[in-house]
C-alpha cells in the first residue's frame, strides 16, 4: 500500500486515526469511512503483538470504525421525526478534533519549555533558614512513610493468606464427628477453634445440615447447653 | 524600612540570589519588611541594572514569583559547562500534561477520554517528575482523584501562572455545556 507509517510511533489510536486522515489529506469533517477503515486496519496488522494493553485499544478504536462505516451502509432510518438523523461520525471526529487541540498545545508547550530552558537558575540556598516550600506529595510517598516508620518499630508488614473454608467440607467434617459421638455434640465446642470466618462456615454448615434433616439439635433449658445429634441416628 | 534606595536594590538581589527558585513578591515583602509595589519598583530597578551591557543575569518572572536567572544569550555558553537541569518528556507525557493543564483539575479517566489510551504509566511519570499533584476528589461516582500542575510545571516551562498557558481562553471557550460542573479556575461566568 502507498501508505506507509511505523506503528510503534504512534501514542495510540487516535493519533494513528490523526495521521492516516492528515497523510491522505482527507476532511475530518467529511472522513471516507471505507478508506480509512481499509488502512486503519491494515496498520494494525503491522502492531507488534506483545503489547495487549495498547493493541486491545487500537482494537476498540477499530471495531467503533467498522460500526460507523456498517451505519453508513445501512439505509437511513425512515418514519419517525428522523429531522435530526445523526452522522454516526459525529463523535468521532469530535473525538478526533479534540485529541488533535491537545497535541498542539503539547507541542506548543514543548516550544516553551525549551525557550524557559535557555534561562539557567540555581537552586534554593536557603534550606537551612527554616521555611520551605512544601510541595505536594503523592499519597505513596505517605504509605512509604508509614511503613518505613512500622519497619523501625519491627512490626513488620506482612502478607496475611486468604484462607477459605468450603461450607461441604464442614458439613462432613462435622457429620464424621457426630458419627463419633452418638450421645450429641456440644454446639460451643464445634466453635473452639478456628478463625471467624471457619467459624461462620462451621455455623452456615449447621444450618445447612439443619435444613437438609441430617441433624437435630435440642437444649434442655434456656441459656443451657445446646447439642447436636446426628438425625439417622435417632431413627436406627 | 529605612534603607538608602541603593541598599535596598543590593538586599533584593542577594535575597533573589540565595533563594534561587521562584520566590513570591509577597514573600520577599515580608522578608524585606516593605510594601508589595516597592518590591516592584526595586524589581523593575533591578531588571534595568541588568539589562546594561556587560551583566549575565536578569530577573524572570516565573512560577507565580521572581527568579534570578542567567541571560538566554549565554545558554550555548553555560552549555558547555553543563547541561541545563532539563526535564526530557516523552510525546505521550506532554500530551498528558497539556490535558493536565488545560483543563485542571482533571481525572485520570477524563485524560483517558481525550489520548484514548490507558494513562496510568504517564501520570505516576508526571506525579514522579513533580510536574502534576493530586488535587482532591471529584464528587462522582468513586470519587476518583483529580489532578492539577504544580509550581515546577509552571518554573520549567516559563509560565508567570496557569492563566497565562498559551491558548486557554479557546479551550475555556469551547468547553460543552455538560462540562460546566467542573470548576476549573473558579471564576468562570458565562
Amino acid at each position: 500500500m502507498a501508505l506507509s507509517v511505523k506503528v510503534e510511533a504512534f501514542e495510540g489510536p487516535l493519533d494513528l486515526l490523526l495521521e492516516l486522515i492528515e497523510k491522505n489529506k482527507l476532511d475530518i469533517y467529511d472522513i471516507p469511512m471505507a478508506q480509512v477503515c481499509r488502512q486503519y486496519m491494515e496498520a494494525l496488522e503491522r502492531l507488534p503483538v506483545f503489547d495487549m494493553e495498547l493493541g486491545s485499544e487500537f482494537l476498540l478504536l477499530g471495531s467503533t470504525l467498522l460500526y460507523i462505516k456498517s451505519r453508513l451502509l445501512l439505509p437511513k432510518q425512515t418514519g419517525g421525526d428522523e429531522e435530526d438523523e445523526e452522522d454516526p461520525r459525529e463523535k468521532l471526529v469530535a473525538m478526533l478534533l479534540e485529541y488533535r487541540r491537545f497535541k498542539e498545545l503539547a507541542a506548543q508547550l514543548l516550544d516553551r519549555q525549551r525557550a524557559a530552558s535557555l534561562y539557567y537558575s540555581r537552586p534554593a540556598l536557603y534550606s537551612a533558614l527554616g521555611e520551605k516550600t512544601l510541595e505536594p506529595l503523592p499519597l505513596v510517598a505517605l504509605l512509604q512513610a508509614l511503613a518505613a516508620v512500622l519497619d523501625e518499630s519491627g512490626e513488620a508488614l506482612g502478607y496475611i493468606e486468604p484462607q477459605s473454608y468450603s461450607m461441604e467440607e464442614k458439613m462432613e467434617e462435622i457429620l464424621h464427628l457426630l458419627r463419633q459421638a452418638r450421645q450429641g455434640l456440644d454446639f460451643a465446642r464445634l466453635f473452639d477453634s478456628g478463625s471467624r470466618a471457619e467459624k461462620v462456615v462451621s455455623f452456615l454448615g449447621i444450618l445447612e445440615l439443619l435444613r437438609l434433616g441430617a441433624v437435630r439439635i435440642s437444649q434442655s433449658r434456656a441459656f443451657g447447653p445446646i447439642y447436636i445429634f446426628p438425625k439417622e441416628a435417632e431413627n436406627g | 524600612m529605612d534603607r538608602e534606595p541603593k541598599e535596598a536594590l543590593a538586599a533584593l538581589e542577594a535575597l533573589l540570589f540565595a533563594a534561587g527558585e521562584p520566590i513570591g513578591v509577597g514573600r520577599l515583602a515580608q522578608i524585606m519588611e516593605i510594601e508589595r509595589p516597592a518590591v516592584w519598583q526595586l524589581l523593575e530597578e533591578l531588571k534595568e541594572v541588568y539589562a546594561q551591557p556587560g551583566r549575565g543575569l536578569t530577573v524572570r518572572e516565573v512560577a507565580e514569583g521572581v527568579q534570578l536567572v542567567s541571560k538566554p544569550e549565554f545558554f550555548p555558553l553555560l552549555s558547555r559547562l553543563g547541561k541545563n537541569r532539563e526535564v526530557r518528556l516523552s510525546n505521550a507525557a506532554l500530551e498528558t500534561l497539556a490535558i493536565v493543564a488545560y483543563k485542571q483539575p482533571v481525572t485520570r479517566s477524563e485524560i483517558e477520554g481525550i489520548r484514548g489510551v490507558s494513562v496510568d504509566g504517564v501520570v505516576n511519570t508526571l506525579l514522579d517528575l513533580g510536574l502534576i499533584c493530586e488535587a482532591g476528589r471529584k464528587q462522582a461516582l468513586g470519587k476518583p482523584l483529580l489532578y492539577a500542575t504544580t509550581a515546577k510545571f509552571l518554573e520549567i516551562f516559563g509560565l508567570k501562572d496557569i492563566a497565562s498557558l498559551p491558548g486557554l481562553d479557546s479551550i475555556r471557550d469551547s468547553r460543552q455545556p455538560e462540562a460546566e460542573a467542573v470548576t476549573l479556575f473558579g471564576e468562570q461566568e458565562d
